[in-house]
C-alpha cells in the first residue's frame, strides 16, 4: 500500500515536472538558436533507386492506388456475413510451416 | 534398357511395366538423371538435383516389388518437387538467393505423402523467388535464373512454378509438384504445353511449404495428362493435422462417366480486343469449345459476377507476403533478392489500411457467395487459360502480358479448383491452352472432363523438339 502510495507520488511528480518545464521548453523552442559549431557535414542521403526501378515503383504505387479506391468504394452493408472464419484449434503434432 | 519414348511416357503406362516388372525403377530413375544431368542445366530447370537420395528410393521401390509389396499407381515412378516445398537432407531454397542454404529437418506433408505411395523424387525444380511473393518483373527474378522454355529456349515457362514446368515439358520427371498463389500453376502449365491441376484451396496439405499468401497457397500437380494429374492428387490430397487449413472434406477422385449433354457448361469467351491477346491463340481456344461442342457439350456463354476480383486478390496477397516474409525486411536480406522492387515492397504496403483489409474480405466473401450462386446454375466454366504464348526470356512481364489472367483472380479469391488443358500451339509454335474451373471440390469432375478431352486430342502428347 505505502509502495503504491509512493509509485503514485513519484509519478505525480514525474507529470507536475514535464508541465512545469513545457512552458520552458516552448519558450526556448520560440528564441533563435545560435549558429552550431562547425561539424562534420552529415553522411550523403542513401542514393535513391536507379530510374527505371523508381519509375516501376510509381507504376505499383499507382496500380495499387486504384486497387484501393475500387476497395473503399465498393459498397457494404454495415455488420453482415464476417470476412473470415476464426476456428479454434487443436494440438499440433509437428512444427508449424516453416 | 529405359527407351526415350518412356520418359515422356505417362504414369499409367510407366506403372504398368513396374508393377509388371518389366520397367526398373533404379534404371527408370538412372534415366532421368541422365537426361536432368543433359538438359536441365540449360532450361535451368532444377535447383537441386537429388541422384544418391533418388536412387536409394528407386532401389526401396524395387525391393518392395521384388517382396511382392506394389504400394500403387505411384511405385517408382519419378517426380520432382517446387523448391519450396521442404526435404529433410535436401536444401530448400524457395528460388531466393538469401535462402540459397536453407534446410530444413522435416518433409512437407505432400513430400512423405508421395514417398509413401513408393514415387522416387529426382530433385528440387527451380522457381521464382518467394514464388513471386514480392512481385517480380522480369523471368531472370529466381536464384538459377530464367527458366527456358523447352520449345524454345529463348522464351520463358511462366510463373512461378517454372522449372515444375520445364522439367515436366521435357521429360526430366513424369510429374512435379508445383504451388499457385494466382497463377503459378495454370501459366507454366499453359506456356509449357503439359496440363496443370489447381486443387480446392484446402484440398492438399501445405505443411512444410513456404507460406507467400496464407489465405492463397494451393499445392497441386503438373504432368502429362488429366490422368496422371488425378493419380497424383489421389496420393496427396486429404485432410492433414499439420496444416489447419486442410479439409476433412471427403476426396472423391474416381473416374467417372460424363455424359455431356448432362451437364451445364459455361463458357467464358476469348477477349480478342485485350492488349496483348494473339489470334493464333485465340484460334487454339475456338478450335478446343469446337472438340468440347463435338463430344456433345453445350456451352452457354456467361459473364462472371462484377466484383472487384483482381483488386481484392492483389490487396491481400500483397499484405500476406510481406507479413510472411517479414524477416527478410527485418535483416535486410529482402535487398538480395534479384528483383530490384522487392525491397520496397513493405514501404508500398504501408498504404494499406486495417480497415482496407477486412473490406477486402468482406467483399471477398461476397465474391465467393456470388460464384457458390454461379455454381449453382452450372457444373463447369470453360476459359482460356492466357490469352497468348510464352514471351521471351527477357521480356518486361508487364508489358508482354499486359491483359490480366481471364478469371484466375476470381479463381484464386474463391478458392476455386482449376484444370489447365494443352489446346495447341501459337505464335511461334509454342504451346496454348484453355482451363476448367469448378466449385469447391470438384476436382473429379474437372478431371473426368478433361480425360474425356485429351481421348479425342492429342494435344498432351506432343514434345518439344529438344532431343
Amino acid at each position: 500500500m505505502r509502495r503504491s502510495r509512493r509509485r503514485f507520488l513519484r509519478l505525480l511528480a514525474t507529470g507536475s515536472a514535464v508541465a512545469a518545464t513545457t512552458p520552458a521548453l516552448l519558450a526556448r523552442a520560440a528564441v533563435p538558436k545560435r549558429p552550431a559549431k562547425r561539424t562534420a557535414p552529415p553522411p550523403p542521403a542513401p542514393p535513391g533507386p536507379p530510374a527505371a526501378v523508381a519509375e516501376e515503383l510509381r507504376r505499383q504505387r499507382s496500380a495499387l492506388t486504384d486497387a484501393l479506391k475500387r476497395i473503399r468504394d465498393f459498397p457494404l452493408p454495415d455488420g453482415g456475413e464476417p470476412a473470415g472464419r476464426f476456428e479454434p484449434l487443436g494440438p499440433r503434432r509437428r512444427g508449424p510451416r516453416p | 534398357m529405359i527407351g526415350p519414348e518412356l520418359l515422356h511416357a505417362d504414369i499409367a503406362e510407366l506403372s504398368g511395366g513396374i508393377r509388371a516388372r518389366r520397367i526398373s525403377p533404379v534404371e527408370l530413375a538412372e534415366a532421368f538423371l541422365q537426361r536432368i544431368r543433359r538438359f536441365a542445366p540449360e532450361l535451368n530447370a532444377f535447383e537441386t538435383v537429388a541422384a544418391d537420395e533418388a536412387l536409394l528410393q528407386a532401389r526401396l521401390a524395387e525391393g518392395d516389388l521384388r517382396a511382392g509389396h506394389w504400394r500403387g499407381a505411384l511405385h517408382g515412378i519419378p517426380w520432382a518437387a517446387k523448391d519450396l516445398l521442404a526435404t529433410a537432407g535436401l536444401r530448400t531454397t524457395w528460388g531466393a538467393a538469401p535462402l540459397q542454404e536453407q534446410a530444413f529437418d522435416h518433409d512437407a506433408t505432400v513430400v512423405t505423402r508421395l514417398r509413401e505411395a513408393g514415387a522416387v523424387l529426382l530433385g528440387k525444380t527451380a522457381m521464382i523467388e518467394l514464388a513471386g511473393g514480392l512481385g517480380y518483373r522480369f523471368a531472370d527474378a529466381s536464384l538459377s535464373g530464367p527458366a527456358r522454355n523447352p520449345w524454345n529456349r529463348e522464351h520463358w515457362t511462366g510463373g512461378s512454378s517454372s522449372g515444375s514446368g520445364a522439367a515436366v515439358a521435357a521429360g526430366l520427371a513424369t510429374f512435379a509438384l508445383g504451388t499457385e498463389t494466382w497463377g503459378s500453376i495454370l501459366c507454366p502449365s499453359a506456356f509449357c504445353g503439359i496440363t496443370g491441376l489447381r486443387p480446392t484451396y484446402g484440398r492438399v496439405s501445405r505443411a512444410g511449404a513456404m507460406a507467400c499468401a496464407w489465405t492463397f497457397d494451393k499445392v497441386g500437380p503438373m504432368a502429362r495428362s488429366a490422368a496422371d494429374c488425378r493419380a497424383v492428387l489421389q496420393a496427396i490430397a486429404g485432410a492433414d493435422p499439420d496444416d489447419p487449413s486442410s479439409s476433412a472434406e471427403p476426396v472423391e477422385l474416381r473416374s467417372r462417366r460424363v455424359e455431356p449433354a448432362r451437364l451445364r457448361v459455361a463458357l467464358f469467351p476469348f477477349d480478342a480486343a485485350a492488349k496483348g491477346a494473339e489470334t493464333e491463340a485465340h484460334a487454339a481456344y475456338e478450335a478446343a469449345l469446337a472438340e468440347l461442342r463435338a463430344a456433345g457439350f453445350v456451352l452457354e456463354t456467361v459473364t462472371l459476377p462484377d466484383l472487384p476480383a483482381a483488386e481484392v486478390a492483389s490487396v491481400l496477397i500483397m499484405i500476406e507476403a510481406v507479413s510472411s516474409f517479414e524477416r527478410l525486411f527485418a535483416n535486410g536480406d529482402v535487398r538480395r533478392l534479384r528483383d530490384a522492387c522487392a525491397p520496397f515492397q513493405r514501404e508500398i504496403a504501408a498504404d494499406v489500411s486495417g480497415t482496407d483489409v477486412v473490406r477486402a474480405g468482406r467483399i471477398r466473401r461476397r465474391l465467393q457467395e456470388r460464384m457458390a450462386d454461379f455454381f449453382a446454375a452450372h457444373d463447369v466454366l470453360v476459359a482460356p487459360n492466357f490469352l497468348s504464348t510464352a514471351p521471351r526470356l527477357d521480356a518486361d512481364l508487364n508489358q508482354a502480358l499486359p491483359y490480366g489472367d481471364p478469371v484466375g483472380a476470381i479463381g484464386n479469391a474463391c478458392g476455386l479448383p482449376a484444370l489447365a488443358l494443352p489446346c495447341g500451339f501459337g505464335r511461334g509454335h509454342l504451346p496454348v491452352g484453355f482451363q476448367l474451373v469448378g466449385p469447391p471440390w470438384s476436382e473429379g469432375l474437372l478431371l473426368d472432363l478433361g480425360e474425356l478431352y485429351q481421348r479425342r486430342t492429342r494435344w498432351h502428347d506432343e514434345r518439344p523438339p529438344l532431343d
